[in-house]
């Protein structure tokens, strides 16, 4: 067996995820006490835990969708050098935006906070990929499932609103204060929107492995979740910028195609009142199961958070708050990261559900949910406050100072259980091997 | 079951809608408060960058949350207090060896992003539909 393309990329990204962790562990405790360790301040260690965060979903979804098209659709895999690029690209390019961060140099924009000229490694590493997706994607003769076009629109997406998170180094951007939130905001919600394509690509792929029943990945309601996905990629990410003074009918129509989420809900109500799908946890047999199984949780918990929040008349009391980073790590940790280890698990060779391993993912899901409420509680009490007016940053700090110890303290419990997971559960990827293997 | 040219009808449909949606976003008429001018903001704005503020205060509520939201902090607080602060660092906030003319440069860019609007709305009037009715300078 030899150390793959695909394999290697997500061996990466599985170690962005444990940098992610650890920075994201020190950045809670600089958050309680700045001088901790003062060469490595708070403005350094988030774009650390941001940017590698965001390196782990991205490059395990592609490495997964990568996997399963050589798997699944039984197509030539004989590898191109081409493909090896993209997992050396992948590294070198976060290896370099690491030193930025530490010797403290920042393009400063939220998120990706690396400065402009280290956007070429990743439109180069993506770049490689598209040309080795769509050579894959032309060999598959049958009928697409919908998971390949989630897939074939979040790569396609991610290459468009990558382009406009970098709009800003053109002046006529950069010196219109408020277009340039506008626009930085539309591509940072479409971009997550494009991440969540692959992500929810593989998920309906588990979902169609796990229940052994293709039709939830080809039927006209599969289709119509992807449409309705597509919809909110495009038009409804406004609702991050409902208070900035853009004009009205972007924020309104966002506003409106927010609401068709509501279809969502109203999907979740019906089926908890008839059979659910899902297995019961108690009858998990895999650990894949098991994960993907919180994750479908995550979906529905964090589902109604985004609709609430995407009201604007609640919007106003959670915007700007830590509500905003509830949802946040509800998406990325509850959501993405729960389906990704899911289906590396599942990929990997299928792990069967142990007392330990199932502990450890109870663990990780029990401290989530804590340091989930603990933020919510922050945010509504402190969005309250400011909404109200008259009270100080400092006293509103000091209101919401015991929801920020449950916050850290769940989120140190979360880091170690997820790391667990990762390490000694689910492993660091190794090697595969392909059912059409031609080694 | 949707068929296949379908789905592909309504999925070219969406791609074309988002084309004339995303140019009405890039290039509707700037207002005038909304504009960096003076060359010291203009600078001011990449200073700003450059020290990563957004990683710890929000503008319109966008950043982070260990520092207070800095959209109007220059009418708030005024050019001394804020000029100190940058100086010589307050609470939570380091002290970041930055320069005078950086200082000068970060007060007035925020002086233009004060003058374009409120952040957080307090007492806002909520309208029947869940709309909120917008709170300006």
């Amino acid at each position: 067996m030899k150390l793959t393309p695909e394999i290697l990329l997500l061996k990466f990204a599985q170690l962005a995820l444990l940098v992610a962790l650890f920075a994201g562990g020190v950045a809670a405790l600089q958050y309680l006490n700045p001088n901790f360790i003062p060469a490595l301040g708070f403005q350094k260690l988030r774009p650390i835990h941001v940017t590698f965060a965001t390196a782990w979903i991205i490059g395990s979804a592609v490495s997964i969708v990568w996997i399963v098209l050589k798997n699944e659709f039984k197509i030539k895999i004989k590898d191109s050098k081409l493909e090896l690029f993209i997992p050396y690209l992948f590294v070198i390019t976060g290896v370099v935006i690491f030193i930025h961060y530490l010797v403290g140099k920042f393009g400063g924009r939220e998120y990706w906070e690396f400065p402009p000229y280290m956007s070429l490694g990743i439109f180069a590493t993506w770049i490689f990929f598209l040309i080795v997706f769509v050579g894959k994607l032309r060999q598959i003769k049958t009928q697409w499932p919908v998971y390949l076009w989630m897939w074939l629109t979040g790569v396609i997406f991610f290459f468009i609103t990558f382009a406009e998170a970098n709009f800003w180094i053109i002046d006529y951007f950069r010196n219109d204060i408020i277009k340039d939130i506008t626009i930085q905001w539309k591509s940072q919600g479409a971009l997550v929107g494009s991440w969540n394509m692959l992500v929810y690509g593989i998920s309906m792929f588990l979902s169609e492995k796990i229940s052994g029943n293709k039709k939830v990945s080809r039927n006209n309601i599969a289709f119509a979740s992807f449409i309705l996905g597509f919809t909110n990629l495009l038009l409804g990410w406004a609702h991050h910028i409902y208070i900035v003074p853009c004009p009205m009918w972007i924020r309104m129509l966002s506003y409106a195609i927010s609401m068709t989420e509501l279809i969502l809900i109203a999907k979740i109500i019906k089926d908890a009142f008839t059979a659910s799908n899902s297995k019961n946890v108690s009858k998990h047999t895999y650990l894949h199961e098991q994960i993907y199984y919180y994750a479908e949780r995550w979906i529905k918990y964090n589902l109604f958070l985004a609709v609430l929040i995407s009201v604007p008349a609640i919007n106003i009391y959670t915007h700007g708050t830590h509500v905003t980073v509830a949802h946040a790590m509800g998406s990325t940790i509850g959501i993405n990261t729960f389906i990704l280890l899911a289906a590396i698990a599942y990929l990997t060779g299928k792990k069967p559900l142990t007392r330990n391993s199932k502990i450890v993912a109870q663990g990780v899901h029990v401290s989530l949910l804590i340091f989930w409420l603990a933020l919510i509680g922050a945010g509504v009490t402190r969005g309250l406050m400011a909404e109200n007016g008259g009270y100080t940053f400092y006293e509103i700090s000091e209101a919401i100072k015991n929801y920020i110890w449950v916050f850290i303290g769940s989120g140190l419990v979360l880091f170690l259980f997820l790391s667990v997971l990762i390490l000694k559960n689910i492993g660091i990827a190794k090697s595969i091997t392909y059912e059409n293997s031609m080694d | 079951m949707i068929e296949l040219p379908q789905k592909r009808l309504i999925y070219i449909a969406l791609i074309l809608l988002f084309i004339p949606y995303s140019y009405n976003i890039y290039f509707y008429p700037s207002k005038d408060n909304q504009l960096l001018k003076k060359p010291e903001s203009i600078n001011g704005k990449l200073v700003f960058q450059s020290y990563n503020c957004i990683a710890c205060h929000q503008i319109y509520g966008l950043g982070g949350y260990i520092g207070p939201d800095i959209t109007n902090a220059y009418s708030n607080k005024g050019p001394d207090y804020i000029s100190m602060v940058l100086k010589n660092g307050l609470g939570k906030m380091p002290k970041l060896n930055v320069t005078d003319k950086e200082i000068k440069e970060l007060v007035a860019f925020l002086e233009d992003v004060d003058k374009t609007g409120i952040s957080p709305y307090t007492h806002a009037e909520i309208n029947w539909n869940g709309t909120v009715k917008p709170q300006e300078k």
